[in-house]
């Protein structure tokens, strides 16, 4: 073969191995309602971006007919382009080729980008469509999932790794993503189980659909795998892309800035009276949020999952921080298992790539009640504490209204080490709300007005009167300095950005030790 | 580099390269157009040595590696 036949072998076998399963595969996965692994690439990745590795790889199994076909790229499609400018590794699952499953050449061609991701210090994202494991490779294909999982953990905190899943995701392959810091889902394409509908009917006669089981919204809202639930691909990628913009390449850079348009001084009017008189009534934090970050910008996390936390990233004079509130419209924004695993999570999170953590507290305490104390509320509750104190990025709060008992400590206090506190005016921080409070506090005077037929209910006003006078505010905190200083709601911009650039060079060197014990 | 300015005797191009460099070296610590739009902050060495502590590196092995 001379020269000019070399080369035109060389693009002859290119263009076959672009399209391994033809056009008719093609067709076959759009007729499903998806988008092929390589349009995803080019729908994640700046245009032009994207190196592919391994385009010439193919499977060396034999028996049951694998012998004969040997498509170029064995089904996964990898390499590394740019998004927004910034490099990213990646692999797409190809579902046209052996229905995405992984053997193991799929699994070494994975396993190689992401040792490179590693190495090159860039996040990996995976997008994921396959039916699971290779049969026909039997326990070699075992071997590489568990060979993806070791360097699943090895890399987790190390680089970001978001996991988008655009079609089947079942049994062990579920754990790759579920390691990850992130998983991206489509609405009635993906399906995420560790045992489908069938094997379920089987085992224990549940009738259950494939979306009720394992499908985007059943992640996103019940089980909490799922951070975000998209209504399509194309919209799934850009909130991908959208994430990227606020996290660093990998654990030893700092968090992405951005040169601000919105003024740090700006004073904002609507919080001062944001906050309802009636301390029973909601409010929208994440309205609070809006208007106190840049541009009123937030990309929440997890939104259909635990809302009474919310958390996501946002921009505070052009730096990213990652922001956590109790949402007074769900549940009071009390904190329950859920939610404390939420925000437990996502605090390790920013604290394992450098991202300062801004909360806004209004928390009324722990949710009572049978379900969860026997779910293990003393232990998931726990894990947003251990979070909060293990973390050392900037860590700052201003407490809005409610801060009571254990929940306080608990919500980023100056006693579990957060760097600056602020309240507003109406914060209550106490063991307990008055009403509550007055109930144990004075039950003997209470039980003393009602044998001498006095007015129960008139005295009962006049303490919880009292008790908000003298507990139910900031200044006590503030006395002690558990607080930095009391703020107006409109200052709360201005000096959320003095206190974020003066902790930017915050520096922590704690105990040594392999690693904590938190209460998983 | 400015028209404005005028170099005599008149640089080789190689010299006249090192010039530019050093001018536009200068220019970006001074605040210069293409200087690091980032607070001054994100340059500490404070704050990157807290980035290595906070995964167990010294910053002096940092160097190293």
């Amino acid at each position: 073969m001379n020269t000019s036949d070399a080369e035109k072998y060389l693009e002859e076998l290119r263009a076959e191995a672009m399209n391994p399963s033809g056009d008719a595969g093609v067709e076959r996965q759009h007729a499903r309602g998806k988008l092929t692994a390589r349009e995803r690439i080019d729908l994640l990745l700046d245009p032009g971006s994207f190196v592919e590795l391994d385009m010439f790889t193919r499977h060396r199994a034999t028996g049951f007919g694998l012998e004969d076909n040997r498509p170029w790229g064995d089904g996964v499609i990898t390499g590394h382009g740019t998004v927004d400018g910034r490099r990213v590794f990646v692999f797409s699952q190809d579902f046209t080729v052996f229905g995405g499953s992984l053997g193991e050449v799929f699994a070494e061609k994975i396993c190689k980008v992401m040792d490179m991701a590693v190495r090159m210090g860039c996040p990996l994202i995976g997008l994921n469509d396959s039916g699971g494991a290779r049969i026909q490779e039997g326990v070699v294909s075992l071997g590489g999932y568990a060979d993806i999982f070791y360097r699943n953990v090895q890399a987790s905190g190390v680089i970001p790794q978001i996991s988008v899943i655009l079609g089947p995701c079942a049994g062990g392959a579920v754990y790759s993503p579920a390691i990850t810091d992130f998983i991206f889902m489509v609405k009635e394409t993906s399906h995420m189980f560790i045992t489908g509908p069938d094997v379920i009917k089987t085992v224990t006669g549940e009738d259950v659909t494939m979306e009720d089981l394992g499908g985007a919204l059943s992640h996103a809202m019940k089980s909490g795998v799922a951070q975000f639930a998209a209504e399509d691909e194309e919209s799934c990628l850009d909130d991908v892309r959208h994430l990227l913009s606020f996290i660093p390449q990998n654990n030893l850079d700092g968090a992405p800035y951005e040169v601000p348009s919105d003024d740090p001084e700006r004073r904002e009017p609507e919080l001062h009276a944001i906050v309802p008189d009636n301390p029973n009534k909601p409010y929208d934090m994440k309205h609070v949020i809006e208007l106190v970050f840049d541009d009123g910008e937030f990309m929440e996390i997890a939104p259909l999952y635990a809302q009474n936390l919310v958390i996501g990233f946002a921009r505070l004079n052009g730096h990213s921080v990652g922001v956590i509130g109790n949402q007074p419209k769900a549940l009071a924004g009390v904190l329950d298992i859920d939610a404390s695993i939420k925000g437990a999570r996502f605090i390790r999170f920013c604290d394992a790539f450098n991202i300062p953590i801004i909360s806004f507290v209004d928390v009324p305490g722990f949710l009572p009640g049978t379900s969860q104390e026997y779910g293990g509320i003393i232990l998931h509750g726990a894990k947003l504490l251990y979070a909060y104190a293990e973390a050392t990025v900037p860590k700052i709060t201003v407490i809005t209204r409610k801060a009571y008992g254990g929940a306080y400590d608990v919500m980023n206090s100056k006693h579990i080490g957060a760097d600056f506190n602020a309240a507003w005016p109406s914060a209550e921080i106490a063991v307990m709300g008055a009403d509550g409070a007055v109930n144990i506090i004075f039950r003997g005077e209470l039980k003393r007005v009602a044998d001498e037929g006095g007015d129960v209910e008139a005295r009962r006003a006049e303490l919880i009167a009292e008790y908000k006078e003298r507990f139910a505010n900031p200044y006590l905190a503030a006395e002690r300095g558990y607080v930095d200083d009391v703020i107006q709601p409109e200052d709360t911009r201005p000096w959320l950005v003095k206190a974020l650039e003066a902790s930017l060079t915050k520096r922590v060197d704690g105990p040594k030790r392999k690693h904590g014990n938190i209460p998983l | 580099m400015s028209a404005a300015v005028r170099i005599s005797p008149s640089p080789t191009p190689d010299e006249a390269a090192a010039i530019a460099a050093a001018v536009h070296a200068a220019l970006s610590a001074q605040g210069g157009a293409d200087a690091d739009p980032r607070p001054a902050a994100y340059r500490s060495s404070w704050r990157r040595a807290a980035m290595h502590e906070g995964v167990g590196l010294a910053p002096d092995q940092m160097r190293s590696r």
